[in-house]
């Protein structure tokens, strides 16, 4: 028998239907079911730690992570990192934005109906008179102003719902900027009531929760938002921030369980982890994560014997990152990388190259003669230093194994130590001669802040007065280039340049660190930063 | 005895002013001002920028004046009741006091009454015991609290209470007027471990002086008469052994005020001196200046009573 042409399309159809029901059947039964979405539920309070009192609370006008954990909540910004993806820059007063097609003016439409916790209506006036106050050339914004001011021309209110921001040219970091947690956005009517916002009472912000009690050097608490703009948000009822300076005291509060996150500075070592695990077992996730911090070890070069770029590169050479990330930061930590490519993806050189670069491969005999030969030609019978350094941390113990280190090569060092902040003033003004280890954290995983903030001549943290052409120009045409391929070329040669010569700033390693969270809190995820995604808006307590 | 306590008063107006002079020059000699601690520690903006924002905020405090300047202006100031503006806080350090030092006060006063009351009577047992096992005990204990640093003490009883209890005392400070049962809860501990540690040197004096007088003759005289041991002791040495216990446990106590700043910031108590500590860091002097002040206040007034018990106790005192 034969069947009829369109019998036997028909056929051909049911059998294949039959195959695919087949083949999705046999899927569904080999793939793990997916897990149930849970329903968050509202309500609870969630216990953090701050690991200093704030003191000033004004966030555009300080720089501690202390000031920005302590109003992080309250405020909102344009733009911010997805709760649910940090990796990603979404909007948040603003509902869309648009760049014009030279890439120099960007109109952001604000969310209308968004109201401040005292009740009066949000507008662009209030986004102008932040930028406005963040821009001026004679505020002190070391955070949010710094980062805007070398690319903001201006900026203009369109309607009380759209705002206009020019730059002076196409800036590649523009948006991670605006998104960045310090630049968030301040009531224009405290503003002029208070004239800054340094003290509690100003802390009117559009944010998820409300600034609720701040007991000095004891607590902050925060309330939720009823009126937030987004409906059905925050699910908590608030936050409460317990002021703990002691690490003993902090690292006690995880293991009693008195706190639900640890996501701050300073992070647990390795064995504080290994002993909030015995302590706590299946309650806590503990993870290990990059803190967006590079361990340096600083060189001025204006002072003798590191005037000399041989004997700055002398110290690069000889410098065994890999054993200072395995003693100092109990193998938490990036070494010799310029860039952390889990916080900077393809722009960081691949670490397999930089392996194996001089002063960067293993093992070190080669780089460690080539050190010393260095050291001899200029001073034969080897040089004594003098180390400054923080006593802070383990600063000291990392000095120590810094010195031991170049000791082999002939130099020789004293450690002279500094209390915390008297050493940021004493390295601000250039008076020293050697810090065998200084930390230095990034505001946002843009590529260009590391230059900006340590390579260039003018940069703020360029402690070692070091000034190289090459970089200034790289650094500037790295800001100005918006073609992602194209800027990521600039930074790979920035770091190869880095790495081959002899900078004032020897990056060591890209340091990491151990946090934790309480299982019972959902909706957390960590971001690239310590100062984004802790507004909690989406996080929720399990009971 | 008026003369006494009015010559010892006069003492005071010098004592303070060389204190306060004291604290202003040093903490200018210690590196760094708060404008270049808040700009260089930032370290954001240009070069250039940082060095006009420290020229700026040094003119906004007043810093940019000459030092002789600015203390007599501060002292002024002081005279009239004005301690100043904290530059951190931004509020008037009066306030700052009028918050914190009832806090460090109770915790120095819980601290002596708890070492007193527990190192006199161990002290006068060790003595009256003398090489008995109950002494050895007593003078372990003693060796042991002189020899460990506080901060241990600290951090131990807290690992105690998280490893046995999986507890620890609130870190929210509850004025003991509003809430006595949860501001002991918290006080207890740092308490416990402070007294642990200055208990040491009283428990050990107290011994000495004990042994000492229990060998006078007065003493053998009172046992002949036939008084019971505990009249003895109790009526007779001890209250005659007292007299350099006195004088310890004052010095100490004008001391708590500032050495139990780090009772303060393991058990998170926001006394005085936690708030010293930080305005050092920042270089708030305002609020530096002004707790140093308080303290030696207290130190002298503290010193004078016990010199008035002194005088009291012993006539000779009083008119040498």
């Amino acid at each position: 028998m034969t069947l009829a042409p369109e019998a036997a399309k028909g056929d051909d159809f049911m059998r294949r239907l039959a195959l695919a029901i087949a083949i999705l059947a046999t899927l569904a039964l080999a793939a793990p079911s997916a897990p149930a979405q849970e329903t968050p539920r509202p309500g609870g309070i969630l216990n953090w730690y701050v690991y200093g009192d704030p003191g000033r609370l004004d966030i555009h006008l300080e720089s501690p992570l202390s000031v920005q954990q302590a109003l992080a909540g309250i405020y909102s910004g344009l733009l911010h990192r997805d709760p649910a993806d940090p990796d990603k820059i979404v909007g948040d007063l603003a509902e869309r934005w648009t760049a014009s097609p030279d890439g120099k003016v960007y109109t952001f439409h604000l969310r209308k109906g968004v109201k401040w916790h005292d009740g009066q209506p949000f507008t662009s006036a209030d986004v102008k008179a932040t930028l406005n106050r963040v821009l001026n050339p004679d505020s002190k914004s070391p955070r949010c102003g710094s980062m805007l001011k070398p690319i903001v021309a201006g900026v203009e209110a369109v309607d009380p719902h759209t705002i206009q921001i020019a730059l002076k040219f196409p800036a590649a970091p523009f948006l991670e900027y605006v998104a960045s947690a310090w630049c968030v956005i301040a009531a224009k009517h405290v503003l002029d009531k208070h004239g800054d916002l340094s003290k509690p009472e100003a802390q009117i912000g559009t944010g998820p929760f409300k600034f609720k009690r701040y007991e000095r050097g004891n607590v902050i608490e925060w309330e939720k938002n009823k009126d937030y703009f987004r409906p059905g948000l925050p699910y908590l009822d608030g936050v409460k921030q317990f002021v703990l300076v002691g690490f003993p005291t902090q690292l006690a509060a995880a293991k009693a369980g008195r706190i639900h996150l640890w996501d701050t500075w300073p992070p647990m070592k390795r064995t504080d982890a290994d002993e909030l695990k015995r302590a706590r077992g299946d309650e806590v996730h503990v993870y290990q994560v990059a803190q967006n911090t590079i361990f340096l070890a600083y060189m001025h070069t204006q002072k003798p014997p590191f005037n000399n770029p041989d004997m700055r590169r002398a110290v690069h050479l000889a410098l065994d990152r890999q054993e200072l990330v395995a003693k100092a930061l109990e193998g938490a930590g990036v070494p010799c990388a310029v860039f952390d490519p889990k916080l900077s993806g393809d722009f960081a050189l691949p670490l397999a190259e930089v392996q194996k670069m001089p002063g960067c491969r293993q093992p070190k005999d080669q780089d460690i003669a080539e050190a010393k030969k260095l050291v001899e030609k200029h001073y034969p019978n080897g040089v004594d230093v003098e180390a400054a350094v923080r006593s802070v941390g383990n600063y000291v113990d990392r000095a120590q194994l810094v010195l031991s280190q170049l000791r082999k090569i002939g130099i020789r060092g004293t450690i002279k130590t500094y209390e915390s902040a008297a050493g940021f003033a004493v390295f601000g003004k250039g008076d020293f001669v050697f810090l065998p280890t200084q930390d230095r954290a990034m505001v946002t995983v843009d590529p260009g802040d590391l230059f900006s903030l340590i390579y260039t001549t003018n940069a703020g943290s360029n402690w070692g007065k070091w000034s190289d052409p090459k970089v200034d120009e790289l650094t500037e045409r790295g800001l100005k280039e918006t073609n992602r391929e194209k800027r990521k070329q600039i930074y790979w040669e920035l770091q190869r340049h880095l790495l081959s010569g002899a900078p004032s700033a020897v990056p060591v390693a890209w340091v990491e660190g151990f946090h934790f969270v309480d299982k019972r809190l959902r909706g957390y995820k960590w971001a690239p930063t310590v100062y984004d995604n802790n507004t909690f808006m989406k996080v929720w307590l399990q009971p | 005895m008026r003369k006494y306590i009015l010559r010892r008063l006069l003492l005071f107006v010098p004592s303070l002013f060389g204190a306060s002079l004291l604290i202003f020059v040093l903490l200018r000699l210690v590196p760094g001002d708060i404008a270049e601690i808040i700009v260089y520690q930032a370290g954001a903006e240009s070069s250039a920028i940082q060095q006009k924002q420290v020229a700026q905020i040094r003119a906004e405090l007043g810093l940019d004046r000459p030092v002789l300047v600015q203390y007599l202006a501060w002292l002024g100031n002081a005279l009239r009741g004005d301690l100043g503006q904290s530059y951190i806080q931004k509020r008037p350090v009066t306030e700052i006091i009028r918050e914190r030092f009832p806090r460090s006060l109770e915790l120095a006063f819980l601290t002596l009454v708890v070492a007193v009351v527990w190192a006199v009577p161990l002290g006068v047992v060790s003595a009256v015991r003398q090489n008995t096992w109950a002494d050895y005990l007593v003078r372990v204990v003693s060796i042991s609290g002189l020899s460990l640093p506080i901060f241990f003490t600290g951090v131990m009883i807290l690992w105690a209470l998280v490893r046995f209890f999986r507890w620890l005392p609130p870190f929210e400070f509850v004025s003991f007027f509003d809430d006595p049962a949860e501001n002991l809860k918290q006080m207890v501990w740092p308490t416990l471990a402070q007294a642990y540690y200055i208990s040491a040197p009283i428990m050990r004096l107290t011994r000495s002086q004990m042994l000492e007088v229990v060998r006078h003759d007065y003493v053998r005289t009172a046992r002949a008469k036939g008084l019971a041991e505990r009249a003895v002791v109790y009526r007779h040495a001890l209250a005659n052994s007292l007299l350099p216990v006195v004088t310890f446990v004052g010095w100490w106590g004008g001391r708590l005020l500032g050495g139990i700043v780090i009772m303060e910031i393991i058990f998170s108590v926001p006394g005085m001196g936690t708030a010293l500590v930080q305005a050092v860091s920042n270089r708030d002097y305002p609020t530096v200046q002004a707790i140093v002040f308080v303290m030696a206040l207290v130190f002298l007034t503290l010193n004078l009573f016990v010199d008035v018990i002194y005088g009291w106790l012993d006539p000779r005192i009083r008119y040498a």
